[in-house]
């Protein structure tokens, strides 16, 4: 195990360095560039590509990079090795609890027990209201086609994952 | 009264069209009109077959950044305050400005409609997107706040007086919303204009009135060419009488793309795309890998990629 001192000398020359700046170009993706350029650039953003069932570069190199750096921790090669599978099921399956969540909250906002009913998006008359009570829709509409697209990967992975050790 | 207006395509649905719109939109055999799931939109009047005209714009009713540097007495000191200043405006906010300012002497502009847009989202409806998503919603909402910011300076720098947050926001998020990319043969993609810079995606925007009332289905087979001094949209898709028209704006746009651009998410979008942030990479590592990803690693590690994520960004922008 390193401590957190011997990591930030580890990891601070690679971050500037030629090696961590190919990585990082790789990780910054050209779908994310377009929310970057739109959000200031102030994010990173990885994605995953839930047709597919599988990360697009831009979380494909993040994840190889936290497996180097779990090297660099003193991790088991083997386990190294599994990080990027293990990490991206739980990175789904954390955002698939907080789907949940917010899908919960949508449907308490809808209910006008949270959010405040026809007051809910601050708009003051009518035609405020109607016009956020449709942002709102779409927000849920993100939400449940996002949990449909967890469920949905998490299992074609979990049946790849079965398939590859069947062979 | 409401049928006869209905009768003559001036009512559909509860919306009246001004007489400036439906004089655009009849010839092509268009009219305005609500649909269940979209809204507003355009509905044809006649059959069509793939291959047809959809609808034209003459060139010169284009609203392109360059054009209101040259014809905006204003605008056009106002960038050459910001260009002397060395920050020159981009064409985003050029025609986010002149939108604000001419928001009931332009036909066009005074028939826009409100904006619900990310950018003014209400705490209570952030709360509601996955925490990832409410930060590049924050994100872009700062971004949003410089421009009006910049822009301000230099019209005041311009001997011009401000205009205000609320009409800015509202005018940037119709401009996103609302404008094509262009890449013609004149400009190549890229404002050419030396008072105008290239906007966030390093494209050249222009608002076609009238043009930006057809929505957007994934998949829609249109295509915006100009052909001399008409911009023509053609569709390869059929549509029958009465059915709304579509076209498609952009390639694999995913739900986020889509909400933060448009104000909208499609429950069936056919690029399902789940989007991270780096907190979210390393939770999903820490708890994969306790042993190895503390807290206090994690805590550094955050703090480094998102350093290296702003030093990389910044060589995005314009």
């Amino acid at each position: 195990m390193v401590g957190a001192a011997t990591l930030a000398v580890t990891l601070w020359p690679c971050a500037r360095g030629s090696v961590a700046t190919v990585t990082l170009c790789r990780v910054c993706p050209p779908e994310a560039c377009s929310l970057q350029a739109a959000a200031s650039g102030e994010l990173a953003l990885f994605a995953f590509d839930a047709a597919a069932a599988a990360p697009r570069d831009s979380l494909v190199a993040a994840l190889g990079m936290m497996a180097q750096v779990a090297g660099e921790l003193g991790g088991e090669e083997a386990c190294n090795d599994a990080l990027a599978r293990d990490a991206l099921g739980q990175m789904l399956c954390a955002r698939r609890a907080e789907v949940e969540e917010r899908l919960r909250a949508c449907a308490a906002a809808s209910a006008g027990q949270q959010v405040g009913g026809p007051e809910a998006g601050g708009g003051g008359d009518e035609e405020q209201a109607a016009g956020w009570a449709g942002v709102q829709s779409s927000i849920q509409l993100l939400l449940e086609a996002e949990r449909v697209a967890i469920d949905s990967s998490l299992d074609a992975m979990g049946a790849r994952e079965e398939a590859e050790e069947a062979l | 009264m409401l049928p006869l207006l209905t009768q003559c395509g001036l009512v559909s649905l509860g919306i009246v069209a001004p007489p400036w719109m439906v004089e655009r939109l009849q010839p092509h055999g268009l009219e305005l009109a609500t649909f269940p799931g979209t809204g507003r939109g355009l509905r044809t009047t006649r059959p069509r077959v793939a291959g047809d005209l959809l609808f034209s714009v003459n060139d010169c009713d284009l609203l392109i950044a360059e054009r209101l540097v040259e014809n905006h007495p204003v605008l056009r000191a106002a960038a050459k305050a910001a260009a002397a200043a060395g920050g020159p405006l981009t064409d985003e906010q050029l025609l986010s400005l002149y939108l604000a300012m001419e928001d009931t002497t332009v036909p066009y502009v005074a028939a826009l409609p409100p904006q619900h847009s990310v950018l003014s989202l209400p705490a209570e409806l952030c709360a509601l997107l996955p925490r990832c998503y409410a930060r590049v919603v924050a994100a872009t909402r700062e971004y949003a706040l410089g421009l009006h910011r910049s822009a301000c300076d230099a019209l005041v720098a311009a001997g011009a007086p401000p205009v205000e947050l609320d009409a800015f926001l509202w005018a940037f998020a119709t401009v996103r919303s609302r404008s094509v990319e262009v890449d013609d043969d004149d400009g190549g993609g890229v404002p050419t204009h030396p008072l105008v810079a290239a906007g966030g995606q390093q494209r050249r925007r222009a608002l076609f009135p009238v043009l930006d009332l057809f929505n957007h289905r994934s998949g829609a087979r249109s295509k915006l060419a100009r052909r001399g001094e008409v911009w023509e949209l053609t569709s390869r898709d059929e549509y029958a009488e009465g059915e709304q028209a579509f076209i498609s704006y952009g390639g694999e746009l995913d739900n986020l793309h889509l909400l933060l651009t448009y104000g909208f998410a499609l429950a069936d979008n056919p690029h399902p795309l789940l989007l991270f942030g780096t907190a979210e990479l390393l939770a999903g590592c820490a708890m994969a890998r306790p042993e190895l990803f503390s807290p206090e690693v994690v805590e550094l590690l955050t703090a480094q990629l998102e350093q290296a994520a702003t030093l990389d960004a910044a060589r995005l922008q314009p």
